[in-house]
């Protein structure tokens, strides 16, 4: 393989990001509002810069367009599928509107980051 | 014309005794030298030993034998006594049955003439190689014989049958040769005596052989193979690169300035330190490579989030600090103060240490 396909392949890795919309999977959970979305996974990088990018740092969630803090969920897979548990207590209890916060169906979930499909 | 493919690592010279196949001619022989050697006792007859000859039964002879019930020699002299024999029939052993082209019967020898001991080999720790010589697996049959003895005295009938009796179900060969199971169910005794002619005693009986059949070649290829074993086992080391995708490490090893830079990013909430102002801490900040400075977007180095909502390069400024491993970013056009509950999340090209 010549080193420009290496570098093609590369870019692939760590400078392609890809977005996905999650779906609601279980917003009766009494410690989280689970979301989920299937065959997607996260991509292998090359170990020598695995130090670079952490785990934590290779993908961003964003709820209706608003960055979520890695702190504020949890992050599983299931065998093909990606799960993201928002964590209920890491949210305000109110909304804008003085109305209790709660994560609904009607709600845009999305990740973006070094994901590809399966 | 194609040239034939040769794998000279399978070119092994085997010894001719090695590849010594078993024929009918084999199983024949050892049986006949062994009712002479082992079975036909020596019988006497008016003082004088008499030496019992074996023949085979050839068509002509066992077809004259059958009619005149007795054989003459070239001078026209009755032959007696005498045993012959012929074979009759070669049936398959259905109690030994194999698959001949997956089975090899394995055997070794420990010497090898490419066995050197030298001080060489003992610096390399090398082993002595054994000598494997993997044998097709024999065809099983089970041959039988027809056995005819005349002699002139009942006496020395019995003491030939008797032998053969003795004989019956045990391994009839040589030691280190072929060797092969015998056995004899019945004999049939009968005594003429006709007019002008020599009385004779005449038992035939019927040898069932468990034998074995091997080629010496099948196919245009020998059944008997010859392998060495190694002489010396290295492990070597194998790395899993998790990138599948990425095999070519001299490629990163080239370019690795520019890869660790587009491969850097971080994500991490920023530390409060005043209305205007947050930090990140233990982070490093990587110097833009000259292969990127005009094609890489300066502006977008950090993507600033505060309560979640990003926040242009124009409302803020940055400076990194070494020695602290801290970057502080100074709010100028957010339009409100920031207080210690607001969220500010910043992701771009800084390392998390």
């Amino acid at each position: 393989m010549s080193s420009i396909q290496d570098l093609k392949e590369i870019m692939k890795e760590i400078n392609e990001p890809n977005e996905f919309e999650l779906f609601s999977f279980d917003l009766n959970h009494p410690y989280y509002w689970i979301f989920k979305v299937e065959k997607v996974r996260v991509k292998k990088i090359f170990t020598k810069i695995e130090p670079l990018r952490l785990f934590k740092s290779r993908f961003d969630v964003f709820i209706n367009g608003l960055f979520i803090a890695s702190n504020d969920y949890i992050f599983e897979t299931k065998g093909d599928d990606l799960y993201i548990k928002f964590i209920r207590t890491q949210f305000p209890p109110l909304d804008q509107f003085g109305n209790p916060y709660i994560l609904e169906e009607t709600d845009e979930v999305k990740i973006k980051g070094d994901l590809e499909l399966i | 014309m194609e040239r034939k493919e040769t794998n000279r690592g399978k070119q092994r010279s085997i010894d001719k005794q090695y590849i010594k196949g078993v024929k009918l001619i084999d199983v024949d022989t050892t049986i006949a030298d062994y009712i002479v050697d082992s079975i036909i006792p020596k019988l006497e007859e008016n003082g004088t030993v008499l030496k019992v000859p074996l023949l085979y039964g050839n068509a002509e002879r066992w077809n004259g034998a059958r009619k005149n019930g007795y054989l003459r020699d070239k001078r026209g002299r009755l032959q007696i006594p005498l045993v012959m024999f012929k074979r009759n029939s070669i049936e398959k052993d259905e109690s030994l049955t194999n698959l001949k082209d997956v089975n090899k019967i394995a055997s070794f020898r420990k010497y090898s003439p490419t066995n050197r001991y030298d001080k060489f080999s003992i610096m390399n720790n090398t082993k002595p190689t054994i000598e494997h010589y993997n044998i097709a697996v024999p065809s099983y049959v089970t041959i039988s014989y027809e056995v005819m003895i005349w002699t002139s005295f009942t006496e020395h009938m019995n003491q030939i049958v008797e032998a053969f009796q003795y004989a019956t179900d045990r391994y009839w060969g040589k030691v280190e040769e072929y060797k092969f199971r015998t056995r004899i169910d019945s004999f049939d005794t009968t005594q003429e005596v006709a007019e002008g002619s020599e009385r004779i005693i005449r038992t035939t009986f019927t040898m069932v052989v468990n034998a074995y059949l091997l080629p010496e070649t099948f196919d245009d290829k020998p059944v008997t193979q010859k392998v060495f074993s190694p002489k010396k086992v290295i492990f070597g080391i194998e790395t899993d690169l998790t990138g599948n995708l990425f095999t070519n490490v001299s490629a990163y090893n080239e370019y690795q300035n520019v890869i660790d830079f587009i491969a850097t990013r971080g994500s991490q909430m920023a530390t409060f330190v005043n209305a205007n102002t947050v930090k990140l801490t233990n982070v490093y900040l990587p110097l833009l490579p000259p292969e990127l400075v005009g094609t890489f977007d300066v502006n977008n180095w950090f993507r600033v989030y505060v309560n979640g909502e990003f926040k242009s390069y124009l409302t803020y400024t940055f400076s990194f600090n070494a020695l602290t491993n801290e970057i502080t970013f100074n709010f100028t056009g957010l339009g409100f103060n920031l207080d210690g509950n607001d969220e500010v999340a910043i992701t771009g090209k800084f390392q998390e240490l």
